[in-house]
């Protein structure tokens, strides 16, 4: 079902855990999709002012959504945002951030493409 | 019906935890944050908890101090980690957790390690 339909995402996990409950994809990635920019746009704000503690705890943060959603190259990304804001804080940190953006915004695109393909009924288990 | 507090405050994941443990058949009370759930811990009665160890306000070894602490050292918790957290992690051991769950979580293995501890 999705596999490598995508370029940036891959749900299979995001499916695995829904155990077929269309409905419940359906929530996450309107949510993800929803909720994540603000949250880059508040990891941006803390690298441009040089808070790396907490810079670090946002993309320890984000790096869990984007695992969930497969977007394994900005959670490897976060990743590293992460160990390098923690352990050697250094201006570079800005220009990674900064070079995750056009990647949020391809992965949310595609995000929204497959949103467009659940059919609109309610969670059971929610 | 078990229940379980759970404690996590990336709210996708909380919601694919409580989607996973309501589909076990648990009912789930949620905190956002480590303030929350240790209100949470004062003020509601539950079986089991499962709490992540970086969390605002107050981290998971705060957490896991106090359920102790109010509950009785037997009671049993699991404590959520990342890949690379693996000192937070004995720390919470030391602090009497019973078991961790790394994310990205398996649903499979989630379902296991909740209910080895609930029976």
């Amino acid at each position: 079902m999705t596999g490598k339909k995508y370029q940036y995402i891959d749900l299979t996990y995001m499916y695995e855990i829904a155990d077929d409950d269309l409905a419940f994809v359906r929530e996450m990635l309107a949510s993800f999709i929803e909720k994540i920019p603000p949250q880059f746009e508040q990891l941006l704000n803390s690298a441009v002012v040089s808070d790396y503690k907490q810079t670090s705890f946002l993309a320890h943060k984000l790096k869990a959504s984007y695992q969930l959603m497969g977007v394994k190259l900005l959670a490897d990304m976060a990743y590293r945002i992460e160990v390098d804001s923690a352990e050697n804080p250094e201006p570079a940190i800005l220009e990674l951030v900064q070079s995750m953006k056009p990647l949020v915004d391809l992965a949310i695109g595609e995000l929204q493409t497959e949103l467009a393909l659940i059919p609109l009924k309610p969670s059971s288990d929610l | 019906m078990k229940t379980i507090l759970l404690i996590e405050d990336e709210e996708l994941i909380l919601r694919a935890l409580e989607f996973r443990l309501k589909r076990d058949g648990y009912n789930v009370i949620k905190a956002a944050d480590g303030r929350e759930g240790l209100h949470q811990i004062e003020t509601n009665n539950f079986d089991l908890l499962i709490t992540d160890m970086m969390l605002p306000f107050n981290n998971g070894l705060e957490v896991v101090g106090k359920v102790k602490k109010i509950k009785g050292k037997a009671f049993p918790v699991i404590v959520l980690s990342n890949v690379g957290l693996e000192n937070t992690v004995l720390e919470a051991f030391k602090m009497g957790a019973d078991d961790y769950i790394t994310k990205p979580f398996s649903p499979a293995e989630l379902s296991i390690r909740v209910k080895r501890l609930l029976n």
